[in-house]
């Protein structure tokens, strides 16, 4: 089976560039659309049949992509990815002297995230010989900073025709290389020029989505979990419900926020996404206050904490189970006098090595976060709480 | 084995010298030179003239015109090891005040850095030059932290242990990659440069205790390096987050000396964030917690000292104990200079510098 002939391919583009449909030519400029498959597309040297058709700036783009394909085909990654790096560069340019139109911001989408996806299996293939991985990726964000750039400096055309509404579409390229390479600080500008932008509201939906999952999880790494609820919640909420790999990956760390912010996720809910697995018995570790168990599954999930980045935050999910331990301590004496001594025999009993001093130190905590109303007297080795509520609601505090 | 070093038109050093013989020249009619590289002699009033056996290069910032790649004026690993080994010995334990022979040697550590990196020197060349540095201004944040600002500047001195630090880490990253993909002996025979790898991993966290990227870093590095000493330091940095600072001080007994006075800086900033913290957990009129104790935990000196830092901070105490108060605590007050530890003190006494920072202890 063959693919239209590169003739017939050359003219489609033309005319598609030609109507400004930039969602056609970004089609036939993709390496992921079909025709990248047929080796008559796998041209080492295509400016003598390229020229025939098309006509400048269009023709550098083609020639760069089909000579891309070529190198695809005989599996040099390393080849395919600086050509395709000269395409996007060509592109920026091309894009800088379009005033007045944005119609070419689809081409931009595709031609970046083909990019990064060539950058990736590059790396993977210089791995073997390569002293500083990471490298190629690094070089093909700067490419794509590249875009960004003319993007961003696009503001003198009207609200219609701007550029900058093609910032978050690249931003989101941009975050998927540098949570890949662990260079989160680089996200930082960047979602600065997002959230100052006054298009904020205005990008297409499912950028959004995949902008606050990754600033979601840039505020998880930051300690602010308030802020990443938010992220997260709106791209759970917002992601589209047959992405079902999307919602799932959401959840993974929506529901450690959520849990250190006091709300419990339902088994239905954690079942429906398929991540009983991973933290339904965590769940269940953090309600009960199970110490004992909340260990093993850190011991046990530990490969898929730290790959997911969660393990830090899921380390924190453990003063919640301390203060739940705490409660039922409290419950079980009926007493606001709670000796020191009966809550460290229940962390030890569930296997925690503390003294009392460092009990004390668990319980002086939680005081101070306001999980516990009352204090502590040192000298009686007394934990004295309040005669009203004194384990206030997690979801009360803020 | 390495690539990049073979194929690559890196600049070679030739000097034979700790200096290059017309820097000492230059240096020596400028009178440019340090006590510590002249010939001994009467002089006064004349002249000193250079001794280029124990002449070490300057540091000299990069700038603009500056050709700092002449080969000539370049030492090879070779000499940068021994440039070391002369520093560490023989300087060090020269009879002089700390303050001149700290200037002397720190200075004289950057341009040997300097000099490995216009070279780029090999990995293997390079976790070895780097090791005894890091002990060096690691030891020294710890022994001169009461010292005057004028005197020795603790955030120099810590920015210099960051960066020859994180180069060393990126090192090691190095070889791990190189493991995996060679997978034969070619690194089993370079064993030797990874040996002290989980002592610098945990320096590494130790140094920046509660630091989030430090421990993120460690958990995901491959599990052969987590020896139960890099695993009791991710559990103090883990403590010193989640607040639980009794257990902090507990474990940092547990290490080894040299990481344990690199932890004690850390004591006035956690000293200060326990206080805050009791203030309000402990916060009564009538109710006093044992200055004893909390001197013992809090890994003072002496009851003495924790006055001090009680008022420091504004809570009120008497000879029973420390009364907390939620209202008390001054939160504006900067935090008070690192103390040096009496015990630690006396156990340093005891260890021989110079074979610490050349060979490392354990």
């Amino acid at each position: 089976m063959a693919f239209m002939t590169v003739a017939h391919y050359l003219q489609v583009l033309e005319r598609s560039w030609k109507n400004q449909d930039g969602n056609k030519v970004a089609q036939f400029i993709s390496i992921r659309h079909d025709h990248a498959r047929f080796p008559n597309y796998h041209v080492e040297q295509p400016q003598g049949i390229v020229v025939k058709f098309l006509a400048s700036p269009l023709d550098e783009l083609v020639c760069y992509h089909l000579k891309c394909l070529y190198h695809i085909g005989c599996r040099d990654y390393l080849e395919a990815y600086h050509t395709q790096s000269n395409l996007v560069q060509c592109f920026a340019k091309i894009l800088q002297a379009q005033k007045e139109e944005n119609w070419s911001l689809p081409i931009m989408y595709t031609i970046a995230s083909d990019l990064r996806l060539i950058a990736q299996q590059a790396e993977k293939q210089r791995a073997s010989n390569t002293a500083n991985p990471g490298e190629i990726l690094e070089k093909a964000a700067e490419c794509l900073m590249g875009c960004f750039r003319v993007c961003a400096a696009d503001n003198r055309s009207s609200d219609e025709d701007t550029k900058r509404i093609g910032m978050l579409g690249l931003v989101n390229q941009l975050f998927k290389v540098y949570f890949r390479i662990n260079k989160l600080h680089l996200c930082k500008p960047l979602i600065r020029a997002i959230e100052s932008s006054q298009f904020k509201e205005a990008f297409p939906l499912g950028q959004q989505v995949t902008y606050r999952y990754f600033a979601g999880r840039k505020l998880i790494y930051d300690s602010n979990y308030k802020a990443a609820d938010e992220y997260l919640t709106y791209a759970f909420e917002n992601c589209h419900k047959s992405s079902r790999k999307n919602k799932k990956l959401i959840l993974t760390y929506l529901v450690p926020v959520k849990m250190l912010l006091g709300y419990i996720p339902s088994r239905r809910v954690l079942e429906k996404y398929g991540v009983v697995e991973e933290f339904w018995e965590l769940v269940q570790a953090v309600c009960q206050g199970d110490l004992r168990l909340f260990d093993e599954l850190m011991e046990r999930h530990e490969t898929f904490f730290i790959n997911s980045g969660i393990y830090l935050i899921i380390d924190k999910l453990k003063v919640i189970a301390y203060r739940n331990l705490f409660r039922k301590v409290y419950l079980i004496l009926n007493t606001h006098q709670i000796p020191v001594e009966s809550l460290q025999l229940a962390l030890e009993s569930l296997g925690q090595d503390v003294d009392l001093d460092e009990t004390e130190c668990l319980v002086a905590n939680l005081i101070y976060q306001g999980k516990i109303k009352g204090y502590i007297s040192h000298q009686h080795r007394k934990v004295v709480v309040s005669k009203q509520n004194p384990f206030p609601a997690l979801t009360s505090l803020s | 084995m390495d690539q990049k070093d073979i194929s690559s038109d890196d600049i070679v050093g030739k000097c034979p010298h700790m200096c290059p013989i017309e820097e000492a020249k230059l240096r020596e009619s400028q009178r440019l030179l340090h006590v510590f590289e002249t010939l001994p002699g009467p002089q006064k009033f004349t002249r000193p003239k250079v001794d280029i056996k124990r002449a070490v290069k300057c540091f000299s910032r990069s700038a603009a015109g500056k050709d700092l790649t002449d080969p000539d004026k370049l030492r090879p690993p070779s000499v940068l090891l021994e440039t070391l080994n002369y520093l560490f010995n023989d300087i060090l334990n020269k009879d002089a005040s700390w303050i001149v022979k700290y200037d002397f040697i720190a200075d004289r550590l950057r341009s040997v850095r300097q000099d490995m990196i216009i070279q780029n020197t090999s990995r293997a060349h390079q976790i070895v030059i780097l090791q005894p540095i890091i002990r060096f201004y690691a030891v020294a944040a710890y022994m001169f932290c009461e010292e005057d600002i004028n005197q020795f500047d603790p955030y120099i001195n810590n920015k210099q242990l960051q960066e020859c630090l994180k180069r060393l880490l990126c090192m090691y990253d190095y070889y791990d990659t190189l493991q995996k993909i060679t997978k034969n002996d070619v690194c089993l025979s370079n064993d030797f440069l990874e040996e002290h790898r989980p002592y610098f991993e945990t320096l590494y966290l130790i140094f920046n205790l509660g630091d989030v990227d430090a421990i993120n870093r460690i958990l995901n590095i491959s599990k052969n390096w987590r020896t139960s000493l890099v695993v009791t330091s991710v559990k103090m940095s883990l403590c010193y987050i989640s607040g639980n600072y009794f257990k902090v001080c507990k474990l940092l007994k547990t290490l080894p000396l040299s990481l344990q006075i690199m932890a004690y800086l850390h004591m006035p900033e956690l000293r200060r964030s326990c206080f805050k913290t009791m203030s309000v957990a402990y916060s009564s009129k009538n109710l006093l917690f044992s200055k004893a104790i909390l001197t013992d935990l809090l890994l003072y000196n002496s009851e003495k000292e924790l006055e001090i830092d009680c008022k420091h901070y504004g809570l009120k105490f008497n000879e029973n104990g420390v009364n907390f108060l939620k209202t008390d605590f001054k939160a504006n007050v900067t935090k008070v200079k690192p103390r040096k530890n009496d015990e630690l003190d006396k156990k340093l006494k005891d260890v021989n510098i110079s074979s610490l920072i050349l060979n490392g202890s354990n």
